[in-house]
């Protein structure tokens, strides 16, 4: 049995270990994958609803007298769906920075759990090479089959949590606006049912998985799954094994 | 022939510096089973350690076969406790999730030897130490503390060495399979003429060894 025939079955060496490292690194990269979506999907609505309405409202002490820029005048609900998208953004990002750490982690986890092995491997005769190789070909299947499950499940779940995710920024931006009244609910009154066409064009938002996005995603976990597992592997095969072996 | 001259291993912990082996000499001849006693802390595994080149002496020099192991670089190192060293823990360590065969076999893969004749050499060492072939394709932990320590001792014997260290190879077991390891270890050192130098609390086991040092505070006494 080669280093690489030992990093696979390793990969399998305890069900419950694989099937727990699979679920939170498939979650985190389906997570990863429908806040890029919506970060995608949103950006590009916004881009559509700024090219659609217009720009300035520009308003007299005698009223209304128009705006410049085209298009048509934005409701109060198209206010409130706009401020929306925008925060949604924001969640957006703020969620799927903190979804890579879990596949580092994770990497970093099963390297640390077998110090005692590596520790034996190199007084048994392994090389530094070897035992990187067999832990990176560890990694790099377990996160395979996660980017592959992650990626099913991210393109099945990627529109509910957008327009959940949107419907959730609304209602609450709308509430804002309600509670907060004076110049600016007035305003969001005034300009009231006018526009519609540009607001239901934002709620309607639909994210769409291309083959490019698939690669690109797929090409990012091998690169963590690598970089996660060689780095602490090995820093620790620089350890002296009798320093591992104290250790435990 | 194993020929340890001054040796000698500091740590430093915390403030204090620590002096785990201190200025210590022997010769052990070729094919001779040697213990090596003391208490808890005495410095026994550390200079087990560095016999095994698992870790760096201080200051002194480490002769096996005429070679100043002290000397060696990182990849000679590497080769060293491949082809010329045999360990054997305390806890067996072997690897969890290979079977008795696959664990033996592995050192003869880091050693580059081709998987027919590692099959064929692991089958005739776990016969040599007693294991039922039934057991062979078994996991560790489906194998009594005996029984693993049998495969760690056939594991050590994998490459052939000239030299096997012992770490309490009899501190998991009961009288009766310490024994048996203990009459295995010495059987081996004869008939492969290896030299075996093994740590251990157990008196008794020292009194069946060709030679024994004991040690207190990092010196042989």
């Amino acid at each position: 049995m080669g280093v690489i025939s030992r990093g696979v079955r390793n990969a399998f060496r305890n069900n419950v270990r694989t099937v727990s490292i699979v679920l939170i690194l498939s979650v985190s990269i389906a997570m990863t994958l429908i806040m890029f979506l919506a970060l995608k999907t949103v950006q590009s609505k916004i881009n559509d609803v700024k090219s659609s309405v217009g720009n300035y409202i520009t308003v007299s002490p005698a009223g209304i007298r128009g705006f410049e820029g085209g298009g048509n005048l934005l409701a109060d609900a198209d206010v409130a769906t706009i401020s929306s998208v925008s925060n949604v953004k924001k969640v957006v990002k703020s969620i799927s920075d903190r979804m890579n750490n879990p596949a580092d982690t994770n990497m970093v986890m099963i390297v640390r759990e077998r110090r005692r092995e590596i520790g034996v491997l190199k007084a048994i005769g392994a090389s530094n090479v070897s035992i990187v190789t067999q832990f990176a070909v560890e990694s790099l299947i377990l996160t395979l089959i996660s980017a592959i499950a992650g990626t099913i499940l991210g393109t099945f779940l990627s529109n509910p949590v957008l327009n959940v995710l949107v419907s959730n920024s609304e209602t609450s931006l709308q509430n804002s606006a309600r509670n907060a009244g004076g110049p600016g609910g007035a305003f969001t009154r005034f300009a009231g049912g006018v526009g519609q066409g540009a607001g239901a064009a934002l709620r309607n938002l639909h994210a769409t998985v291309g083959w490019q996005i698939i690669l690109y995603g797929l090409a990012a976990a091998v690169v963590i799954a690598i970089l996660g597992s060689a780095i602490p592997a090995f820093i620790i095969s620089k350890v002296r094994p009798a320093e591992v072996l104290r250790s435990e | 022939m194993l020929k340890v001259m001054n040796l000698t291993k500091k740590f430093q912990s915390g403030e204090q510096n620590v002096i785990a082996v201190s200025n210590v000499s022997f010769v052990v001849p070729e094919g001779v089973f040697a213990t090596v006693v003391g208490k808890s802390g005495s410095g026994k595994s550390t200079l087990l350690s560095l016999l095994g080149a698992l870790d760096k002496p201080s200051s002194g020099e480490i002769f096996v076969d005429g070679e100043n192991i002290t000397r060696f670089g990182d990849r000679r190192l590497i080769n060293y406790r491949r082809s010329r060293i045999g360990f054997v823990f305390q806890n067996y360590n072997l690897i969890p999730n290979l079977s008795a065969l696959e664990n033996v076999m592995l050192p003869m893969e880091f050693s580059g030897i081709k998987a027919g004749e590692r099959s064929k050499q692991a089958v005739k060492l776990l016969k040599e130490v007693g294991l039922t072939k039934d057991k062979f394709r078994r996991r560790p932990t489906k194998l009594s503390g005996g029984e693993q320590q049998r495969v760690a001792i056939a594991r050590a014997l994998a490459n052939k060495p000239k030299l096997i260290l012992a770490d309490e190879p009899t501190g998991n077991l009961d009288t009766a399979a310490g024994e048996i390891i203990v009459k295995l270890m010495k059987e081996l050192a004869k008939q492969e003429n290896t030299t075996i130098i093994a740590v251990t609390h157990d008196s008794s086991m020292s009194e069946k060894a060709g030679m024994h040092f004991t040690m207190k505070d990092g010196k042989l006494i």
